[in-house]
């Protein structure tokens, strides 16, 4: 067997070779969306050169976008921004990031998740200082302009336009006094379709029935910003 | 064959020691025997003698360290004296040569060569001198002193990378890895595993640090092994008094508000700029003032000559820091007193006991140093400890030593309402963050360890070479506690105010207006007890002259018991492990004149896990409360949350392997000229079987070492050049080239006196639980289903161990290069010049993404070291002065100056991926001085 070279000599070599910042295609998030996409993403790593792709599944990254040197230059080569692409349907979809001959594929980490019910609604924008004309954006999913309107509080049904597949629509928000009113979709014959549970649900303590993590600290209840308040149905507040 | 050891009087064996071994020769090479030997000076009470064998050859088992006397007679040949420095656990080599007398008593003076390099040992040590200490600029304690020492990385906290509490890491191995010992026994902290004691630094005689290739006689420790030795005494009085003063000298602007252009830009460039988290961005920020002033005094001295001596030491310090944004009659104050006596008893020639008690009590008024807290809730913190260390060192037979110490510390740290009312609540102002009314709580932390070890050293010169046999044994019982006492009333409780929605939470009307309260259970002091031990044997086995085979073998064993209601005696331990760990290497003198060494070691290494790592399994929290939410619609508090008061605690893993080190380590080593030595080095090693807390299923968590391996390497080349202190100056140079990568930078790391959790993953081991579990898949895709993906984001990325590349890259305490350069030099009318250069090309960093689930930013969202901190320059010098009167009275002025170019390099930057990433959180130290002024005699 030929002698091996002193162990001494290997170590400058081995040294030399690490890279110090090599590509990586690390985490994603969110790390899940409804079926119909639609969800802003933010992928991280490093190594990310102007070429960088990023696939759902087979399906490319919508709207992507890179960190501006002049505003964001701590972000440049480490993140890509997108839209997150429509699924066939529920379930894991593998995420493969590609930049300069360089791929990494996460599996098993983004979920798309089935939409629970018609006119699903999960956030508004703006949701406060609302003004009579003000163009209002929902965020969910199975929002059909064809099936569905909007009514906020006890006004008249108002249409929707669909400004992203049916996970995003907008409305013109209708005249309304100063105050905070919850959004409701409705069919076209008037029958509300969500949310269709009142405030006041005890989130907190429902929390404590999921699986205990033991980590730091239990999970908080994280209600979705609606106004102040702590009803979780999707509201927008008319006024100062 | 080797000479036996004669004595002829009493003489002092070090608690630790050296070894001398040399060989007489005459003018012509040729050995001389029956020569006689004869060690003497103020080290030892009394004189050393051997006499040389057939090939001329001595040896001195122990030695004291130090500078001593030899004196080499041999009838018809001329007498020869000269000196030897004998060094901490080193053996030292003496080559003394002998001319035929032309006349009687005929005398030559040898020049003085103290031998630098020992061909005896494979492991890789590095040794602070007397010299050292007192001439290069530290901050006078053993804990900063030893970052001059090659590789050794304490500047700043290096768990995350901010100016901290500098504890000292290294080889990768971080600041929680190291064992601390005081005259070889151990005092380090049984919860924090770190030092567990300070010691009063003119009280020192030498520090040891072994970083590398240690042998079986030392263990519970991957990074580095710090031995501190005190002063004896002596046959002659000696003492100091002493008084330093401290405080900034960086003269920087501390606003630039009105000035524009280039006057504007001028003022920025030189003012410090730190991160102002309301803007979002850095501004210039006014630095701390302060001082610091410290009375040291000593005194040691003979109480009956050759028999029995004293040393004692005295340190009272006070110090006063006024912080950017406190109010100026809200200074930090901090005032402390430390003792240390000591006594060396020699009752007979062959038997010499040391007793050793110390002290020390520290408070610190104002301990919250942001204005944040108004001054009625602030904490007052308390520490104090007390020690008792007795050692015994026995020659029962001329070929053997036996050597017993018994150590006994006891630490307290308290954090206490300045208030002293336990009645008055807490209040927090949810409108401006400001907390108010009172302290939360009292934070009641007790340390203690008791024990001690048990070595027998024996030289058995004819058997296939000869041998030097040493096995031992250490035990320790180690019991912490902490007790968190509520304040507020109903037995503890603190509220929240909201005055802009009307809830302004006022004590007239009850504390019925607030915006919520939390109520906290009392659950007591919560106590954990380990118990340590170990035992080893080792050979420093020479089969031929140039050659020794550093042979060991040694276990330990811990056991952790929980804190339970179950009285102590009657419990489980949770952790009961065994840890064998082989250490085996070899020493070439190469040109068989102990001045070339060519060494190879292989070793495993362990830590115990500490008494923090039973936290984890315990049946209660001290964490444990209910929340109330005012609710105008129910018209009172409402339960809104509860933090479990009975948790299900942790399953520790029946296998659950403790985690190890392998490490190879090789050396090549030559004295160049007299004193002079270089040194290059090369180590790799691997740690592995880090503990993680993984699900194993839905109900409870288990403690276990994850299922693919996770681990952290370390390799390095490192070059040292060393000129031992002789003549007046003293040098030391080293260039560390080194990689640190891994999964986890620590071992289970958990913070100071926490009742609950890690430090995440910046720190610790801390995995994604729910990818860990047997069902990784199906746990989120419950989540998803369920509606609570939220809780999730963020995970992605971080840790399957076996497809995941965000764990595993570069760790904190990782940086490519470090170089260190100190020296002093003292002019022949008593002016001394110590400098300091210390250069880190900077270490790695990542942006931490926050992850819902576990409410905090645990996440790597790009990958473990993937950005990298700057270089750093430290530059410190010292200029001292000594005055001498006669010949044992002088006076000193000394003037230490810290960073003297002021560098305000960037040592942490922002990690947690908001709208403050990446801003500047600590820099480098500005500059400060210490001014000294000493009497001794």
């Amino acid at each position: 067997m030929a002698p091996r070279a002193p162990l001494l000599h290997l170590l400058p070599l081995a040294l030399i070779s690490c890279n110090t910042t090599g590509f990586g295609a690390i985490s994603f998030s969110p790390i899940y969306s409804y079926v119909e996409g639609c969800v802003p993403v933010v992928v991280r790593g490093s190594g990310f050169g102007g070429d960088v792709k990023v696939t759902f599944g087979a399906t490319p990254l919508e709207q992507v976008a890179l960190p501006d040197p002049a505003t964001e230059p701590l972000n440049v080569g480490y993140d890509v921004y997108g839209i997150v692409p429509a699924a066939v349907g529920p379930g894991y979809a593998p995420v493969t990031v590609s930049s300069g001959g360089h791929s990494a594929t996460i599996k098993s980490e983004f979920y798309y998740v089935a939409c629970p019910g018609a006119g699903q609604v999960d956030a508004v924008y703006p949701y406060d200082g609302v003004k009579a004309g003000d163009t209002v954006t929902l965020y969910g999913c199975n929002l059909d302009p064809a099936l569905h309107r909007v009514s906020v509080g006890y006004s008249d049904p108002v249409p929707v336009t669909s400004t992203c597949r049916s996970a995003e629509a907008s409305f013109v928000a209708p005249t309304m006094p100063d105050g905070t009113f919850t959004i409701h979709v409705v069919d076209n014959d008037g029958n509300i379709l969500f949310p269709t549970t009142g405030c006041g649900s005890d989130l907190g303590l429902a929390v404590q029935n999921l699986p205990h993590p033991g980590a730091l600290v239990p999970p908080r209840d994280t209600a979705p910003d609606t106004g102040g308040s702590y009803c979780a149905n999707p509201s927008i507040s008319y006024g100062e | 064959m080797l000479s036996l050891l004669l004595l002829s009087a009493p003489y002092a064996l070090a608690a630790e020691a050296g070894a001398l071994r040399g060989q007489v020769l005459d003018t012509d090479g040729l050995a001389v025997p029956d020569a006689v030997v004869t060690l003497s000076g103020a080290e030892i009470g009394g004189e050393l003698v051997a006499q040389s064998d057939g090939d001329g050859r001595f040896r001195f088992l122990s030695v004291p360290i130090g500078t001593h006397d030899v004196l080499v007679t041999r009838p018809r040949f001329t007498t020869v004296r000269t000196t030897v420095t004998v060094r901490l656990g080193e053996s030292a080599y003496l080559e003394i040569e002998l001319q035929v007398a032309s006349t009687a008593g005929a005398e030559i003076v040898v020049e003085a060569r103290r031998p630098s390099v020992d061909t005896t040992s494979s492991g890789v040590s590095a040794n602070l001198s007397r010299e050292a200490l007192d001439n290069l600029p530290t901050g006078r304690s053993y804990q900063d002193a030893i970052n001059l020492l090659p590789g050794v990385y304490g500047n700043v906290d290096t768990s995350e990378g901010g100016g901290g509490d500098g504890n000292p890491s290294v080889r990768g191995e971080g600041q929680y890895g190291n064992n601390y010992f005081i005259d070889g026994v151990s005092t380090r902290d049984p919860t924090t595993k770190t030092f567990g004691n300070n010691v009063n630094f003119d009280a020192i005689e030498e520090i040891q640090v072994y970083t590398d290739g240690a042998p079986a006689e030392f263990g519970q420790f991957t990074g580095m092994l710090v031995n501190v030795v005190t002063r004896d005494g002596g046959d002659e009085h000696h003492g100091s008094a002493a008084y330093y003063l401290g405080a900034p000298a960086s003269f920087r602007p501390e606003s630039c508000t009105g000035k524009s252009g280039s006057a504007l830009a001028s003022c920025l460039d030189r003012a410090y700029m730190i991160l102002d988290p309301a803007l979002g961005e850095e501004v210039p920020s006014s630095l701390p003032r302060y001082y610091d002033m410290t009375l040291s005094l000593t005194a040691g001295g003979p109480i009956k000559k050759e028999t029995l001596w004293y040393f004692a030491a005295l340190d009272l310090a006070t110090s006063s820091a006024s912080y950017p944004g406190m109010p100026v009659d809200q200074p930090t104050v901090d005032r402390g007193m430390m003792g240390w006596a000591k006594f060396t008893w020699f009752p007979s020639a062959d038997l010499t006991v040391r007793v050793t008690v110390a002290g020390s009590s520290d408070n610190t008024d104002n301990s919250y140093t942001t204005p944040q807290y108004a001054p009625e809730a602030q904490v007052r913190s308390h520490s104090d400890d007390s020690s008792a260390r007795l050692n015994v060192n026995w020659t029962p037979w001329s070929n053997g030593i036996v050597e017993a110490g018994f150590g006994y510390l006891q630490s307290h740290f308290d954090s206490l309402p300045q208030s002293g009312s336990r009645d008055l609540p807490s209040i927090v102002n949810i409108d401006t963050g400001e907390y108010y009314g009172n302290a939360d709580s009292y934070d009641l932390n007790q340390r203690s360890r008791v024990g001690g070890e048990l070595k027998v050293t024996a030289l058995v010169p004819k058997a296939l070479g000869s041998h030097k046999f040493k096995a031992g044994t250490e035990a320790w019982v180690l019991d912490d506690s902490r007790e968190l006492i509520y304040t507020g009333p109903g037995d503890g409780r603190s509220y929240e105010a909201q005055p802009s929605a009307g809830l302004p939470c006022t004590e007239a009307s009850g504390y019925t207006d607030c915006a919520g309260y939390t109520q906290y259970d009392q659950v007591g002091a919560m106590k954990h007890r380990g118990l340590t031990f170990a035992a080893f044997l080792q050979d420093d086995w020479q089969p031929i002259n140039p050659l020794t085979l550093n042979v060991g073998v040694r276990v330990d064993r811990e056991s952790l018991y929980p804190s339970s209601d179950t009285p102590l005696g009657e419990r489980e331990p949770i952790v009961d492990q065994w840890m064998p760990a082989p250490r085996l290497g070899a020493a070439w003198d190469v040109t068989n004149d102990s001045r070339t060494l060519l060494s190879a070691n292989w070793g495993r290494y362990f830590d115990v896990n500490g008494n923090s790592f039973s936290e984890w399994g315990d049946e209660r929290s001290a964490y444990s409360y209910y929340e109330y939410t005012y609710d105008p619609a129910a018209g009172g508090y409402v339960l809104s949350w509860v933090q479990d008061s009975a948790l299900t605690p942790s399953v520790y893993d029946e296998d659950l392997q403790p985690a190890h080190m392998n490490k190879l380590t090789l050396v090549a080593e030559r004295e160049l000229v007299p004193q002079l030595s270089v040194a290059l080095r090369g180590m790799t090693s691997r740690t592995n079987n880090i503990p993680e807390d993984v699900n194993i299923d839905d109900s409870h968590w288990s403690i276990t070492n994850p299922g693919a391996e996770k681990f952290r390497e370390y390799r390095a080349i490192e070059l040292v050049v060393e000129r031992a202190f002789d003549n007046g100056w003293q040098l030391m140079g080293s260039y560390t080239l080194s990689e640190s990568k891994g999964h986890a930078p620590g071992q289970f790391e958990l913070p100071s006196g926490s009742a609950y959790g890690s430090d995440g993953n910046g720190v610790g081991v801390y995995l994604d639980d729910v990818n860990e579990s047997k069902d990784a898949e199906g746990l989120r895709q419950e989540y998803f289903d369920a509606g609570y993906g939220s809780y999730l984001d963020g995970l992605a990325g971080l840790g399957r161990l076996d497809d995941d590349a965000g764990y595993y890259g570069y760790l904190p305490y990782h940086s490519f290069h470090m170089a260190k350069l100190s020296g002093s030099y003292t002019f022949d009318q008593g002016t001394t010049l110590g400098l300091s250069y210390m250069f880190d090309s900077g270490h790695a960093w990542e942006k931490h993404t926050y992850v819902p689930l576990y409410g905090d930013y645990y996440g790597f969202g790009e990958g473990r070291g993937t950005r990298w901190m700057p270089a750093v320059h430290y530059v410190d010098i010292r200029l001292a002065h000594a005055v001498t009167f006669n010949e044992h009275q002088a006076l000193e002025v000394s003037v230490d100056i810290f960073n003297v170019p002021n560098f305000d390099t960037p040592v942490t930057y922002y990690s947690n991926d908001d709208q403050n990433f990446g801003e500047t959180l600590f820099r480098q130290s500005p500059r400060a001085i210490q001014a000294g002024l000493k009497f001794s005699y």
